[in-house]
């Protein structure tokens, strides 16, 4: 059984890799922007058809073992959802760098351990909040947080997290979890919360 | 001449005009030369304001009249200093009463004005009638004794600072040939009522009032180029998403709800496009939307965050900030060609560009690491100067005369107003009466 699972995440790796391989078309940016290596973009012709980036965070999840644990008692209400999800420490928030978006090493076992719990409660509508520190300007970490909740989204439908039930909302730097103006409170002002919504 | 006028209708614009005694001819000395390098501050002196109406009654009467007398001066003297072309003379020098003198050039006595070195000379009277406040400048070469200009004002007596304002756009036209911009108004956000609103106050700061109520996150307020109509991402519904607000019938409507961001709205400068942000299932992408036709249209397609995109005031490019390049820069989209160029390379942290309404140049704010600065370069990409030495200074946003820049600054937290002129001289502090001031924006000529 537990070598099917450590199977899985491969076989899946292929078939998007073969997939994709047909539906996405590469384009070249005509941009003279130059100084930041070559501007090829690998465009999804489907929005839901996986990014290049997305493929490469899939291979690195290959290594990862990924483990589905037994599927525990849904409780009722979205408010004891929320408070059963938090207590159980069950849907972790996850930190970023400055201007960055990607998923660093050390928060991939907390989603992991989100996407068992969503995997767990299928049913369950989960809102994934974007924020950014005070730094910055302001629309630019709209952008940001859009990004980043986006980034944690992709991932755990790379981990199989179904996706219907999951949204995105960028807050940019408008709901500062620390209010102070410093490096502690930025770090932690750089995240991407899990919300519960129904 | 005859001025019908409805105290309601006062409010907004209202004047007129009337040249006293004939049309200056259109050959009028050019007192002041915008071109010319170095400008020499045109030395004036502002007497106070004569009333010359109805003797006030009540106590109530005499404070409003004072109050009035008080600020068509105070008004006219910042905004002629505001102008960089003029140096006000301190009244305490003045030898003449102001509420003593006629305002005739035969009653006054020039050579008592230029003997405390005052080149020119502003009288003014005033008389109030219910809630009409009517309003005489007159402007004097006080060395060729003659006066120059002549005007009469009718508005509300709520808000005399207006009618100044008017007489100082009438004045700096005729004495350099370009409007002024003392009657153009900011736009801007403050979270004094608790949640982030958008307000609207004068260029200086005056008579500030909150325009939306809706207790969200309201974000990133533009103008309509008529400057009859706010754009303004908001959160009220849930979404950030994009609304206009009418200011004159206070009606409000969605523009862009889609899904994920709808962001960073900036009229074109025809007024029946705007380009705005969106990401829905895609990364932060720039977009074109017709307002008739609601038809969008998709301008980047990359996986990097593009953002805040700046018409040029030609309405054929866009300047933007976007990180493909690993760090947000600058970069240019021609509309046509949709060709791109990169048009900063220095910074770690490129943000919020806006084209000065000439043309000439894009001011933004740069940060190294740390504070952000106000920079502008010239549109090519071309050179570049910093403008702010302290502070950290975000969103420029060009006067209507491209003479001036306002930009928020953030010390400790808290952030403020300031405008600085386009060589980066002059910095002055904004005062709107509300706290934590950010994102604002300079209206177009209003009229």
């Amino acid at each position: 059984m537990n070598r099917i699972l450590k199977l899985l995440p491969i076989l899946f790796i292929c078939v998007i890799l073969s997939s994709c391989a047909n539906t996405v078309k590469k384009e070249e940016i005509a941009a003279t922007a130059t100084g930041g290596g070559t501007p090829t973009v690998v465009v999804a012709e489907d929005p839901d058809v996986l990014l290049e980036e997305d493929i490469r965070a899939m291979r690195a999840m290959v290594e990862d073992e990924v483990s589905i644990s037994a599927i525990t008692q849904m409780p009722s209400s979205p408010t004891e959802l929320n408070k059963k999800a938090n207590e159980a420490g069950k849907l972790y928030m996850v930190h970023f760098d400055f201007d960055k978006y990607m998923i660093k090493d050390e928060y991939k076992g907390r989603l992991r351990e989100n996407a068992k719990w969503l995997k767990n409660n299928s049913t369950t509508k989960v809102v994934i909040e974007g924020h950014a520190d005070e730094r910055g300007e302001n629309e630019y970490n709209l952008a940001l947080g859009d990004k980043r909740a986006t980034s944690v989204k992709r991932y755990l439908k790379a981990l199989g997290v179904k996706t219907s039930n999951l949204s995105t909302i960028s807050y940019g730097e408008e709901k500062p979890l620390n209010e102070e103006h410093n490096d502690v409170a930025w770090a932690k002002n750089r995240r991407a919360e899990f919300h519960i919504s129904n | 001449m005859q001025l019908i006028t409805s105290a309601k209708t006062l409010a907004i614009a209202t004047v007129l005009v009337c040249l006293f005694g004939g049309a200056i001819p259109s050959s009028a000395k050019v007192y002041i030369d915008l071109e010319a390098p170095t400008v020499a501050r045109l030395p004036i002196a502002i007497q106070d304001f004569k009333y010359t109406g109805a003797p006030p009654e009540s106590a109530e009467d005499i404070k409003l009249v004072e109050e009035i007398r008080a600020t068509l001066k105070k008004t006219l003297e910042e905004d002629l200093d505001f102008s960089g072309l003029f140096k006000v003379i301190d009244s305490e020098a003045f030898l003449e009463e102001g509420a003593e003198a006629g305002l005739g050039a035969k009653d006054t006595n020039f050579g008592e004005w230029r003997m405390i070195g005052a080149d020119t000379l502003i009288k003014g009277g005033f008389k109030i009638e219910e809630k009409k406040l009517t309003v005489e400048v007159r402007f004097f070469d006080t060395i060729k004794e003659k006066r120059i200009l002549g005007r009469r004002y009718i508005g509300n007596s709520r808000s005399p600072s207006r009618l100044s304002h008017y007489f100082a756009d009438q004045l700096y036209k005729e004495l350099t040939g370009k409007l002024g911009i003392f009657s153009t108004k900011l736009l801007f956000i403050s979270n004094n009522s608790g949640n982030k609103e958008v307000y609207v106050s004068d260029y200086n700061g005056d008579n500030t009032r909150q325009i939306t109520h809706n207790g969200s996150i309201n974000l990133s307020p533009q103008w309509a180029p008529d400057g009859k109509k706010v754009l303004y991402t908001s959160y009220k519904m849930g979404c950030p998403c994009l609304y206009m607000l009418d200011l004159r019938s206070g009606r409000d409507y969605t523009i862009s709800n889609k899904d994920g961001l709808n962001i960073g709205g900036r009229f074109s400068p025809s007024g029946d496009t705007i380009t705005l942000t969106m990401s829905g299932k895609r990364s932060p992408e720039i977009y074109l939307l017709e307002l008739d036709s609601k038809k969008y249209t998709r301008l980047t397609n990359n996986y990097s965050i593009d953002v805040s995109a700046s018409w040029s005031p030609d309405g054929q490019h866009l300047a933007y900030v976007s990180d493909i390049s690993g760090n947000p820069h600058i970069f240019m989209l021609n509309l046509e060609t949709n060709r791109r160029k990169r048009l900063t390379y220095s910074g770690n942290y490129n943000s919020s560009p806006a084209w000065s309404p000439d043309g000439k140049m894009i001011a933004f704010a740069r940060a190294n690491s740390g504070n952000f600065d106000i920079w502008a370069i010239n549109s090519d990409g071309i050179g570049g100067a910093k403008l702010t030495t302290r502070g950290n200074n975000k969103a420029p946003s060009w006067s209507p005369d491209s003479r001036f820049i306002v930009f928020s600054s953030t010390q400790k937290g808290a952030s403020s107003l300031y405008i600085i002129r386009a060589d980066g001289t002059g910095l002055r502090k904004i005062t709107t009466g509300v706290s934590n001031e950010t994102t604002p924006t300079w209206s177009p000529y209003l009229q």
